[in-house]
């Protein structure tokens, strides 16, 4: 591969040598500090090259969980690049946060948090801009065009005065690429996008159909065992003593290993069904469990409210007048299971004599899957080699992917590469939990029905204040977003005290799906609802008259619209919020207690794949609604109250209404965070239409009178 | 213990320590099928879904033992290239996000259709409610569904 040195871009990232790889040699094997870019063209910048064949080779920062980020991601560098989608390549970006970290999310290589199309927007732009002109910049230099008359469409270059067109193909074979380079002012204009807001078909599309899509659990190389690790059916639980002689009976088990924490027994197997049958053939004596249950954990979070445990994290304080004399509303939302679809797996095997170890995982982050193994394989980073397999769901609950760290301790100590599978029913019972949360507003309305008084107060643990406590945001570093998301209201108030305590809980807290704007937006627009029809108000035009952003009056005006809000005798219920930039207005209608109609306005800013973006609101409504009506993981005598995927009820297929999305569009805008946005008002639109429909109110989730 | 198993068409001689494995591990880990996945391994959620006889069944609750004599086919036995109408409309309708739990609600979906070529929109959510999709892709499959049985008509005439 012919090597370019390439002209600085303004950005940092984009202003790769390629070169600075530092060798380290260890018995046959090499690693370099700077993880090789896994392209064969030519280097544009640090995300693309171009193959001689005129092939664009992406290098996507972004993993593939089925939220469709790559191709998103895919779609706005062919836009700017003027190349054709079905020409980009996109290969996985290796694990290099200096170069392809999400500055979204301190720079770390994690999928997440809706923060993927809004994180590498403007990257990929710049990225794509620099593609187009280097194409135009060498296409003029090979036919002597003047560059200000070429652009650049469809993986051409075109020359406006003699109408003649060569393509990339042509270009890139033609001989050494000039790099110009690009800045702010050579972007496309909004206008003159093509591809973006288009529906283009998913490259794994006819694999998904036909079965071939290979998922992290579907690889499992030739040699490479696979375990399976037994743990007790309580939280906390450790092994007293255990008695392996019928496990290791069974045909296939190869080994038994008990984790150094003594928190699981892992059997190590030839094939799963063997590791399965060996990990129940465990005889183990545990220690006793506690006596937690749901209602200790709800009468803990709501004494928290009363008597923090913690020092409260102030989110907003303003001056308080008057104290309010108006009783407080709480709300209870329960902690929550992922029922992820594939298994969390994670393959580890030693490398260069067992210094280093290459990790495999379907996970959400290559930087936090190599922490885990160079922690627990207790050697440099630079040794872990992190690769990722396309994820069958994630939802959140891969981001902190434990199971790496599970198989690396099996691996090193057997000395074999294993892929550690856990099994869904495990998981549910001892698995990361969306963490429970109680909360309590007292607002008020003055004599005009204006919003004057406003206090909120959340507490739960905090998934970042448990894994990674460097992440927690705010001024005096206390925030844990993860807990506070969406407890920051559109509404004007000129007294508000809104704060989160952190109190923990005994299940391992994890991200889900929206985690606390799931029910932060739920006890604010339940509240808002009330107050307005309470006061004879009607709940749409008291939102508009209190609301300074024309985006979410744009959106609110929208669903009504829809739904031809206030027409007498339905039993409409609103809710709007506002999270990663998008405004999103959801209604629901109830008839006869049951949600028969959705109906979601949402300005998601510039819309990259149109049908995914819908398909991925359309989701979150669903999984809104599943939270909203069914979905709650209770504990009874210190453990998780289920013992099938039966006991922790989900809406079905059979039982969905009617859900109607509509976007809003307008130039010029850079595109919102949509992988949770469908959730969180739907659940609160749920609520108020209940409340409408029965009269009751209602203080839990999922909603209970 | 060696079984003989019809598959896609073949039939295969497999050996087994255990007869009484679950068939979706004899798939995925002796046969390479690994388009029929697994979640709940409870016969609850749908995602190992394959046809016995032309029914649909869990591939989790039925042994390589009992299967042995059946005609089996896997997701990569439907068409060889995705045209099946309901892949086509699956396709069409751009339901899946993740694609895990998709080969299980396309076969599920198949075995129903060849049933009830022409189904009401509730006789769709009855046979589609037992197939759990976390991504939220349910409001797509049930429309991808509709689709595949109107393409269906269209193939056969």
């Amino acid at each position: 591969m012919t090597h370019i040195r390439k002209r600085l871009s303004r950005r940092s990232f984009l202003a790769l040598t390629g070169t600075a790889t530092i060798a380290v040699g260890v018995g046959a094997t090499v690693y370099s500090l700077q993880a090789e870019t896994p392209v064969t063209g030519a280097e544009i910048n640090a995300f693309v090259a171009i193959t001689p064949d005129g092939e664009i080779e992406f290098v996507c920062p972004a993993l593939d969980l089925g939220q469709g980020a790559p191709v998103a991601l895919a779609m706005i560098l062919a836009e700017e690049g003027g190349a054709s989608l079905s020409q980009v390549r996109i290969l996985p970006a290796p694990r290099d946060a200096a170069r392809y970290g999400n500055p979204d999310f301190g720079g770390r290589m994690v999928t997440a948090d809706s923060k993927t199309t809004l994180g590498y927007w403007s990257i990929l732009r710049h990225a794509g801009a620099e593609v187009r002109l280097a194409l135009i910049a060498t296409a003029a230099r090979q036919n002597n065009w003047r560059i200000d008359d070429c652009h650049a469409q469809d993986h051409q270059v075109y020359h406006g005065p003699s109408g003649k067109s060569v393509s990339f193909k042509d270009v890139a074979s033609g001989g050494r690429l000039r790099l110009p380079g690009a800045d702010g002012a050579d972007l496309k204009a909004t206008k003159d996008f093509s591809l973006l807001g288009t529906s283009p078909e998913s490259p794994d599309a006819v694999a998904i159909v036909t079965g071939r899509k290979k998922f992290g659990a579907d690889m499992r190389a030739e040699g490479t065992h696979v375990a399976v690790l037994r743990r007790s059916t309580h939280l906390g639980g450790t092994v007293t003593s255990v008695n392996d002689s019928r496990a290791k009976e069974i045909a296939g088990v190869t080994h038994i290993h008990q984790l150094e924490d003594a928190s699981a027994i892992a059997v190590v197997a030839t094939d799963s069904w063997a590791a399965i049958k060996g990990a129940k053939a465990l005889e183990v004596t545990w220690n006793s469990p506690t006596e937690y249950s749901s209602k200790i954990e709800r009468t803990a979070l709501e004494s928290a409210l009363v008597t923090p445990p913690t020092d409260p994290v102030i989110l907003r304080a303003s001056v308080v007048a008057d104290q309010p004399i108006a009783p407080a509303s709480t709300f209870y939302a329960p902690s929550l299971t992922h029922v992820l679809p594939e298994p969390l797996n994670a393959t580890v095997e030693g490398n260069s004599l067992g210094l280093g170890a290459t990790v495999t995982s379907a996970t959400q982050s290559l930087d936090l899957d190599m922490r885990y193994t160079a922690q627990t394989w207790k050697t440099a980073p630079f040794m872990i080699n992190n690769k990722a397999t396309p994820v069958g769901g994630a939802y959140g609950r891969r981001v902190f992917n434990d199971t790496v760290r599970e198989a690396a301790e099996i691996a090193k100590a057997i000395g074999q590469p294993v892929q550690v599978i856990r099994p869904q029913l495990d998981e549910m019972q001892r698995g990361q939990v969306r963490p429970a949360a109680a909360q309590r507003i007292v607002a008020e309305l003055d004599d005009s029905g204006n919003l004057a008084y406003w206090r909120h107060e959340i507490a739960s643990d905090g998934t970042l204040a448990t894994h990674l406590p460097s992440s927690l945001k705010g001024e005096q570093g206390t925030e844990d977003n993860t807990a506070t998301d969406g407890a920051y209201h559109p509404y004007r108030c000129s007294q508000q005290d809104v704060r989160w305590i952190r109190d923990r809980a005994l299940p391992l807290p994890g991200f889900l799906r929206g985690v606390s704007v799931g029910y932060t937006v739920w006890a604010i627009e339940t509240t808002i609802e009330r107050l307005a029809r309470k006061s004879s108000q009607c709940p749409l035009e008291w939102r508009l008259r209190h609301i300074d952003d024309p985006r979410l009056a744009t959106v609110l005006h929208q669903v009504a619209n829809m739904v031809r809000w206030g027409e007498p005798g339905r039993n409409l219920g609103l809710a709007t919020m506002e999270f990663r930039g998008a405004r999103v207005a959801t209604v629901a209608e109830v008839i006869d207690r049951n949600v028969t109609a959705l109906w979601i306005a949402v300005d998601a800013g510039q819309v990259i794949h149109r049908k995914q973006l819908l398909g991925q609101i359309e989701g979150g409504a669903v999984w809104g609604l599943s939270m909203a009506l069914h979905e709650g993981l209770r504990f009874r005598n210190g453990a998780a109250d289920i013992t099938s995927l039966a006991d922790y009820p989900m809406i079905s297929n059979g039982q969905l209404p009617e859900i109607k999305i509509e976007l809003v569009e307008e130039p010029n805008r850079s595109p919102a965070g949509a992988g949770e946005i469908g959730i969180p008002a739907t659940i609160a639109a749920i609520c108020n239409a209940m409340e409408v429909a029965t009269g009751d109110t209602y203080d839990a989730l999922p909603l209970e009178a | 213990m060696t079984l003989s198993l019809k598959i896609n068409g073949v039939t295969h001689q497999v050996a087994l320590e255990d007869p009484d494995t679950p068939l979706v591990f004899v798939l995925r880990e002796k046969l390479g099928l690994s388009g029929t996945k697994y979640s709940c391994l409870q016969g609850l959620c749908g995602a190992c879904t394959i046809h016995l006889n032309g029914e649909a069944v869990r591939a989790c609750q039925i042994s390589a033992r009992e299967a042995e004599g059946a005609d089996l086919t896997t997701i990569e036995g439907l068409s060889e290239d995705g045209t099946h109408p309901v892949q086509q409309a699956w396709m069409e309708e751009q339901v899946a996000q993740c694609g895990w739990c998709q080969p299980g609600q396309i076969m599920q979906a198949a075995a129903f259709l060849s049933d009830a070529p022409n189904p009401s929109a509730q006789d769709i959510r009855d046979a589609m409610d037992g197939n759990i999709c976390r991504c939220g892709t349910g409001p797509r499959i049930l429309k991808a569904v509709a689709r595949a049985s109107r393409l269906q008509k269209e193939t056969c005439q």
